[in-house]
């Protein structure tokens, strides 16, 4: 993992010890609401609807076990026991007192973790394939390029104060697992005709109230070149992304209005014009953070685990959960493990100060103390051996952390709605919660097979309900919460933006809906066809009719 | 004839902890029941003034709609009670 260099560390600190006076300040009267308020907006301080809400920067979704435990502390100690995991790979606390704020922020600086630019019109945090550095069919670790990112996004001057917020994801795989087509720009790694590992670009990617796929822009950047390509990005977006208008102010408008063709010949022009050396960083530099990447000292094993197969066959529970949450990884003897936070019936993304710790624990016992955050609002154990898995598994379930679900119907994205949000029109979680329980039973779920349903509380999207196989999303009219079907979104590889079906539903009406989609699906799937597939079949009619069939 | 004005009480967070408060004329309290209403917009606005002046306590006030003293807006009375799911429960 990467660890804070002395400039990391002492400029975290300036900034936690600046926002503490920046605090005392507003208590004191010194400063007003409108002066203060974009200050804590830049160290993550929100006010939702009950409280402040602080949310912390996961930086491509990698932790420490030490960080973890950090996070279940301050749950404990300034924030109501628990923590929410974002479909942005972050964690918000929703109950922090503003005058503790200053003191959580020195805590998670102790653990080299901070709040900041996870708010405002700037950079935030780059996501990443959770699966990053493990994966078997990834070419390369992104991460290395993540934090050089990092890096090079935290507080650079120009890109300060953005037209509106703008997000990166990166995968080094293939497979993308990191929602790329739907971000402000989406890097994929690939490789040129000599083998080289490189970036395909592209740009203008986003959910919200106009959801767009990104388009590629350039099929192949090379590494070394890859900042100050991003640069020129920048560079033509701050100059003529719109100002005027927040709703219209996003890269993917800009992008949309110029046509792709002449965005591109603008970034190329100024990709171009950049005195490249200056913006690519030193060789040195690039080897260290490199370095910090470096695979743990994995065993020598056999690929199979004879202990590991004896319990899938004498414990059907614990071959459920290994059917569903284990990932090949790259290292054979080694498993990639999934941990829900999805229990049946549960709130998704939360998990308990216990919950973290025990997580930080079956990091250090079962792996080698490194832990992921999911955009799916998951945890992954990434280097656990597969003979292992059967006691992980057992740590897993006394602290309620065994669900078999992952990629299944109850592994549900929602957002935090109308339970938190101030922005939300709806509340998300409990349909979240209905559904869960609708589909409770697990072998139900495996039959079922891979269904992302995603839940949004707003036109936001926080939920990614565009990208949903089935989206929902919550809004409001005449004082009543309704909810919107939509249906064939994906994130991954061949990405899709859901198609609108139905009427809006009440909410009681929304898990019932969900099962006539489900029963049209087995009822036509071919033979290892997934609910996707069978959709992008059939079309979007026959799963429509699905829903009018019951009289709705 | 024009309708009536909307009935609307004024609310806030409180700016130390984040609390849910409604100004009672006099003082903010995170009881409802006990919130000032407002019947005539002349003195909404005047109560929103109020609350500017009194920056230094509270942050974000607006004014929400009450009906015969019930606020509105399913927002507003979820952020009055919290949460409507059971969230934290350790070892759940």
């Amino acid at each position: 993992m990467y660890r804070y260099d002395d400039f990391d560390a002492r400029f975290v600190r300036e900034r936690t010890a600046q926002f503490r006076a920046q605090v005392a300040r507003r208590i004191a009267g010194e400063l007003t609401e409108d002066e203060f308020k974009p200050l804590r907006l830049m160290n993550g301080l929100y006010l939702q609807l009950h409280a402040y809400m602080l949310r912390v920067a996961i930086p491509y979704g990698t932790l420490s076990s030490v960080q973890m435990r950090a996070l279940a502390d301050i749950a404990d100690r300034w924030d109501r026991g628990y923590g929410h995991f974002t479909t942005r790979q972050n964690i918000q606390f929703n109950w922090p007192k503003l005058e503790d704020v200053p003191d959580i922020l020195d805590a998670l600086a102790d653990v080299e973790m901070h709040a900041i630019q996870t708010s405002g019109n700037c950079i935030r945090n780059v996501t990443a394939d959770a699966f990053a550095g493990v994966a078997a069919d990834e070419i390369e670790d992104p991460r290395p390029t993540a934090e050089l990112m990092r890096q090079w996004s935290t507080l650079h001057p120009e890109f300060s104060f953005l037209p509106r917020k703008f997000k990166i994801a990166i995968t080094g795989s293939p497979n993308d697992r990191a929602a790329t087509k739907v971000h402000d720009i989406g890097l994929r790694m690939v490789r040129d005709d000599a083998g080289a590992p490189g970036y395909e670009v592209a740009v203008g990617g986003g959910q919200g109230r106009t959801p767009m796929l990104a388009s590629v822009i350039r099929p192949f950047v090379p590494k070394a070149q890859l900042l100050a390509y991003l640069e020129a990005i920048m560079r033509v977006y701050n100059l003529h992304g719109r100002r005027d208008n927040k709703f219209k102010a996003r890269i993917k408008i800009l992008v949309h209005e110029l046509g792709v063709a002449e965005f591109t010949r603008q970034v190329e022009e100024a990709f171009r014009g950049l005195d490249g050396p200056s913006v690519t960083p030193d060789a040195g530099l690039v080897a260290a953070i490199e370095a910090a990447f470096e695979p743990p000292e994995y065993a020598v094993l056999d690929a199979s685990s004879p202990r590991f197969d004896r319990a899938k066959a004498a414990d059907p529970d614990f071959g459920r959960w290994a059917a569903t949450n284990l990932m090949a990884h790259k290292q054979p003897g080694y498993a990639a493990v999934t941990v829900s936070l999805k229990p049946i019936g549960g709130i998704p993304g939360d998990a308990t100060s216990d919950q973290m710790r025990a997580l930080a624990d079956a990091s250090e016992r079962f792996g080698f103390g490194e832990l992921r955050v999911t955009h799916e609002q998951n945890i992954v154990l990434p280097d656990v051996r597969l003979e292992q898995l059967p006691s992980l598994w057992r740590h897993l379930r006394a602290a309620g952390l065994d669900t078999p679900n992952r990629g299944l119907v109850t592994d549900i994205i929602a957002c935090p709605g109308l339970d938190y949000c101030a922005l939300a029109t709806a509340r998300s979680i409990p349909v979240a919660q209905a559904i869960s329980e609708r589909f409770a039973d697990a072998e139900r779920q495996q039959v079922i097979g891979p269904l992302a349903i995603k839940i949004s509380g707003c036109i936001n999207a926080c939920g990614h309900h565009h990208v949903g196989h089935i989206g929902v999303l919550g809004l409001e009219k005449n004082g009543e919460e309704f909810y919107q079907l939509t249906l064939g979104g994906a994130p991954e590889g061949d990405a899709a933006l859901g198609k609108r079906a139905g009427p809006g539903l009440a909410a009681d009406e929304v898990p019932g809906a969900i099962e006539r989609l489900v029963d049209r699906y087995l009822e036509a799937r071919q033979e290892r066809e997934t609910f996707l597939q069978t959709y992008r079949r059939l079309g979007h009619d026959a799963f429509k009719e699905a829903l009018h069939d019951a009289g709705h | 004839m024009s309708k009536p004005p909307t009935p609307q009480v004024l609310t806030a967070n409180d700016l130390l902890t984040g609390t849910v408060v409604f100004w009672t004329g006099s003082a903010w309290s995170t009881d409802p029941a006990t919130a000032c209403i407002f019947a005539d917009p002349a003195s909404q606005q005047a109560a929103l003034g109020d609350a500017e002046a009194d920056a230094g306590r509270v942050v974000g006030a607006y004014l929400a709609d009450v009906d015969e003293g019930r606020l509105v807006r399913l927002r507003e009375r979820i952020r009055t009670t919290g949460p409507t799911i059971a969230y934290a429960r350790k070892g759940a």
